[in-house]
């Protein structure tokens, strides 16, 4: 989640910076803020809930059968739980 | 009469299309339709290539070109000239024969169906390699042979040798068909064009570029692997499980001359060169010598056959390699023999195993006395090989010691040839003297599955077609292949072929006493073998060619084993690390190396509000990480931080992007919440010290980097595009609010998948809480307050209607569907919350997932309106009609696009809500 956090502020970064100009249609404005970074952003968002809501319930779904709710999956039978 | 632009794609074109279909649809009613369909489509593609034989006799080839990618130098280009007819020719000729004899082989086990499908399409693409202009096309084709013999090799594909024999002959020879590519691309490059036609024009160009030596071995080592010569030759014993229809036709007469075919084909080209002819002869030899020696201690009947063919097509390879003009004819000839000799010994061998049950040389002996007439046709056709007078292998056998001989003039090497081809000759008679002998003579049949008789009369006709063949060509064959093998050996060599004589008798010279020399050492040879060394009890040994290859491929497999257990151990922390390792790496390398400045924009005035905000979310952020553990703990930080982005967007001027973030922000707090209900409250510690170390310091490299770039960025100017959506929005998209009309307008199609993603979340959703059970409800749990449940009533309608204000404002003001969704979800989950339903469960999933389902249709249904307007998908509309009482009142499509939206978030939002509410809750009774 942080993550997505720094990513969206970055892109919408990219756009340059501008105070108090939304990219709102006026009369008489003549500079505005990116809006294409702000649209990329705002799906990017929507698809993070999107991911959010997955994963939480992964992990719901996954703590069923025990209490641990660790996704590691070790690759061979032989280690108990993965070295990290 | 065909017109030739018809006639040559015809000609691949017919069991292409016509030969699969009709092959695999009669194939469902009996082999013997799908023989009858298959036949009558090779003998059309046979007569549509004869029709266009004459203009090709005049000297004239046949070229029709298509463009097809002209970008990548990818044309159409087919190509009838002598060597193309004689090949086209032999295809069909022997493909039609393998028909009519594959008719009887297949048992009423076979599907055959499958089979003629795929021997149509093996037809296709093998017209196709020797038809090709353009060398791009024949690659194509040359990987479209190697797929159908892996197909055909592994027809019988409930056994296990047929299976590695498939997967080792495609391996091999795809390698190589990789190789070649290479090698043609590198000639492409050099001449200038990808046609045959024109490189020919280039040849000394192509010959003196830099180049020219790479593109040659390239070339080669594919011609080398789909010949199965030394030492790429270890897959054709191995294809020798497949059926023996197939094997006489793919490998004997038709697959294998792929590559010889090849280096025929580019000799124009490519030969000439000491490099050439030294490669190209030293591989020949070598594969002619060992071949023959192997063939000789072979217990298998297709074993040995197998080996014959490698070392006659080393025998034809050294030909080629020679650089004398009548080595070329010698060449042509012998393939055509070979073609014709070896295809009818396999169908003979195909005859007794079928008949008798085993290909054992060991226990097949004597059935001259059962089946006589198979034992003539595969003594006749087993004598062409060994190069007895009066059949087509002496003929070009003859011409082959003569060439060989004319080497001995050149010095030790040259004495060396001869004397090896001595040796190889020898070994020949002596394996076909094994194949006659031990097979049909030499005792008594042991221990035989079935008792031998002859076969059906009409699978001895194919057989009895190409030894007839045979005999035809070794007594007259100027009236036979005379005329066809020259212009063929013309279209190898160019003009400038000296005028020669393929008669019976040249009188007694040297090749004429090499003949005699090898029967003589043969016939001894195997004499001694049976007698002293008793060849029977001979047990191959543990060395070959096959072993060293899987020997490779396990090692190649264990080493993949030993890399992935140590990158991908499983453990999500070691992937992500090392993803963020090289991302550190690459990344920061790069920028330090191109020295990151800063930029001439001029920076933003710092308001005092701002430094409190970065430092809140700096605090926040390291509270995330310190508290990991306590799990709420680190979600408050977590929103902290989010609010501040909320704040931090609001600022910088994106008003959209700060409601949606803030309704996020709450969404996400309630589901992470509703999920700690279930989930423990706090994780234990995973990670060492090093681990901690490790991760601090990547994180550390990561945040410096980025804000590094970040700041680079920022500070220089951009030209951006959107200039564009500025202008636009108002006047053809019918709305102010740019981003909006970004997101449901001009960007419609990119938000349309992002609304798939979301439905999809929420089949996720459904399937993966699916049978999770909700836990035994603690009983002294509290109820939600009275007043939350008051509040939550009176708050459902008032959130409604914000929740459709910010809807419809979204157009022209910030908002829009997917705030509006989030606002509504999180006032019917109040309302949930506060008066749990606790039946039903089911059917509310059902209810929000068919919402979901229906905000995507509903956005669907927009996109393809404009269709019915001849508008592309996603094309919108507004007007401003005017009402009595409201006035203007402005209206787009994208409104209804939007409503999709908002149903489609509200639907997967509501789902995922619901169902962890539900599981976190009290069970359903009925359940």
């Amino acid at each position: 989640m942080l993550l997505s956090y720094a990513v969206n502020l970055f892109i919408v970064a990219t756009g340059r910076l501008t105070v108090g100009r939304p990219p709102i249609v006026a009369a008489g404005v003549t500079a505005y803020a990116d809006p294409l970074p702000q649209a990329l952003v705002l799906t990017a968002i929507v698809i993070g809930l999107a991911t959010t809501v997955f994963a939480i319930v992964l992990a719901l779904a996954a703590s069923v059968p025990s209490v641990d709710d660790a996704v590691d999956v070790p690759a061979s039978p032989r280690e108990a739980s993965p070295r990290r | 009469m065909i017109a030739p632009y018809l006639a040559l794609p015809l000609v691949i074109g017919l069991p292409l299309v016509a030969g699969t279909a009709l092959g695999s649809i009669a194939g469902r009613r009996s082999g013997r339709a799908a023989a009858w369909a298959l036949a009558a489509v090779t003998a059309a593609s046979l007569a549509v290539v004869i029709s266009a034989a004459p203009r090709v006799f005049t000297g004239e080839p046949v070229i029709v070109t298509w463009p097809w990618i002209p970008g990548v130098g990818l044309a159409v280009s087919l190509r009838l000239d002598g060597l193309a007819l004689f090949f086209s020719v032999l295809i069909l000729g022997i493909g039609l024969l393998v028909i009519l004899y594959a008719r009887y082989y297949l048992g009423p086990a076979d599907p055959p169906g499958k089979f003629y499908a795929r021997l149509a399409l093996f037809t296709a693409a093998m017209l196709g390699v020797v038809l090709a202009d353009n060398l791009v096309l024949l690659a194509v084709f040359w990987e479209i042979t190697s797929l159908a013999s892996f197909l055909l090799i592994g027809y019988w594909q409930n056994r296990a040798d047929a299976r590695e024999g498939a997967r080792m002959a495609l391996a091999v020879t795809g390698a190589g068909g990789l190789a070649m590519l290479a090698g043609v691309l590198l000639i492409g490059e050099a001449a200038g064009s990808y046609e045959i036609s024109a490189i020919v024009g280039v040849a000394d160009q192509v010959r003196g570029d830099p180049r020219y030596p790479a593109a040659l071995i390239l070339i080669l080592v594919g011609a080398f692997t789909k010949s199965a010569q030394f030492p790429f030759h270890f897959w054709l014993p191995a294809a020798m499980a497949a059926p023996t229809p197939v094997s006489a036709y793919l490998h004997s007469a038709t697959l294998v001359n792929a590559g010889i075919f090849l280096i025929a084909r580019l000799y124009p080209v490519l030969g000439g060169t000491p490099l050439f002819t030294y490669v190209v002869t030293t591989v020949g030899l070598v594969t002619f010598v060992f071949g023959a020696y192997v063939a000789v201690f072979k217990h298998d009947l297709k074993g040995l056959l197998a080996y014959s063919t490698m070392s006659h097509l080393g025998l034809i390879t050294f030909l080629l390699g020679l650089d004398s003009p009548l080595s070329n004819v010698a060449a042509v000839f012998h393939i055509g023999n070979h073609a014709t000799f070896k295809a009818s010994l396999f169908m003979a061998a195909g005859i007794i195993e079928h008949e008798v049950g085993t290909r054992d040389m060991r226990r097949l002996n004597g059935l001259w006395k059962h089946m006589p007439h198979t034992g003539t046709l595969a003594i006749v056709a087993a004598s062409a090989m060994a190069g007895v007078p009066l059949l087509n292998g002496f003929l070009s056998k003859e011409m082959f010691f003569a060439e060989a001989l004319a080497l001995r003039h050149l010095g030790f090497l040259g004495w060396l040839a001869t004397a090896a081809v001595a040796l190889g000759a020898a070994f020949s008679v002596a394996y076909a003297a094994r194949f006659v002998h031990d097979v049909f003579f030499n005792g008594e049949p042991r221990n035989l599955p079935r008792a031998p008789h002859e076969a059906p009369r009409f699978m001895k006709v194919p057989v009895e077609v190409l030894v007839t063949v045979c005999i035809a060509v070794g007594l007259v064959p100027g009236l036979t292949v005379g005329p066809i093998v020259d212009v063929a050996a013309r279209a190898v060599f160019g003009a400038g072929l000296p005028a020669y004589s393929v008669a019976l008798w040249h009188g007694f010279t040297p090749p004429l006493l090499l003949s005699a020399l090898a029967f003589a050492g043969g016939a001894i040879l195997y004499w001694a073998l049976q007698r002293q060394y008793n060849l029977h009890l001979h047990v191959p040994s543990r060395w070959s060619a096959r072993r060293l290859y899987l020997a490779f491929l396990a090692g190649l497999t264990s080493l993949a084993e030993i890399i992935s257990i140590r990158f991908a151990n499983g453990a999500l922390s070691r992937s992500l690390a090392l993803l963020f390792g090289v991302v550190v790496a690459l990344v920061g390398s790069t920028l330090l190396a191109g020295g990151v400045t800063v930029g001439p924009r001029p920076f933003l005035p710092l308001i005092p509000l701002g430094v409190v905000a970065a430092f809140s979310l700096a605090a926040a952020a390291l509270g995330v990480v310190i508290w990991h553990r306590e799990r709420l703990v680190a979600l408050v930080f977590s929103g902290v931080v989010g609010l501040v982005v909320s704040i931090a967007f609001l600022y910088f001027s994106a008003p959209d992007l700060a409601m949606t973030q803030l309704v996020v922000e709450v969404v996400t707090t309630i589901l992470v919440l509703m999920a700690l209900a279930r989930l423990p409250r706090s994780g234990p510690e995973h990670s060492s010290l090093l681990h901690h170390g490790r991760d601090a310091a990547l994180a550390g490299l990561i945040g410096v980097g980025t804000g590094g770039l970040a700041l680079a960025v920022m500070t220089r100017p951009a030209t951006t595009i959107s200039w564009y959506f500025l202008e636009n929005s108002l006047p053809r998209g019918g709305g102010a609010n740019v981003v909006n009309v970004l997101l449901t307008d001009f960007r419609g199609y990119d938000t349309f998948g992002e609304i798939t993603v979301l439905v999809i979340t929420a089949l996720g959703i459904v399937a993966l809480l699916d049978g999770v059970r909700p836990p035994r409800p603690d009983p002294d749990r509290p109820r939600p307050p009275l007043l939350f449940a008051v509040a939550a009533r009176w708050l459902l309608p008032l959130a409604i209607v914000v929740s459709v204000y910010v809807f419809l404002r979204g157009h022209h003001e910030p908002g829009g569907g997917f705030v509006a969704g989030l606002v509504t979800a999180v006032a019917l989950l109040l309302r949930h919350i506060a008066h749990p339903v606790n039946e039903g469960a089911a059917q509310r999933r059902v209810g929000y997932t068919r919402t979901a389902a229906a905000g995507l249709m509903i956005a669907g249904g927009t996109g393809i309106a404009a269709w019915g307007f001849g508008k592309p998908f996603l094309t919108s509309a507004h007007a401003e009609p005017v009402l009595p009482l409201i006035g203007a009142l402005p209206l787009t499509s994208a409104t209804l696009f939007d409503l999709g939206i908002y149903l489609a978030v509200l639907g997967t939002t509501m789902l995922a809500l619901v169902s962890l509410a539900d599981a976190s809750s009290e069970p359903e009774s009925a359940e």
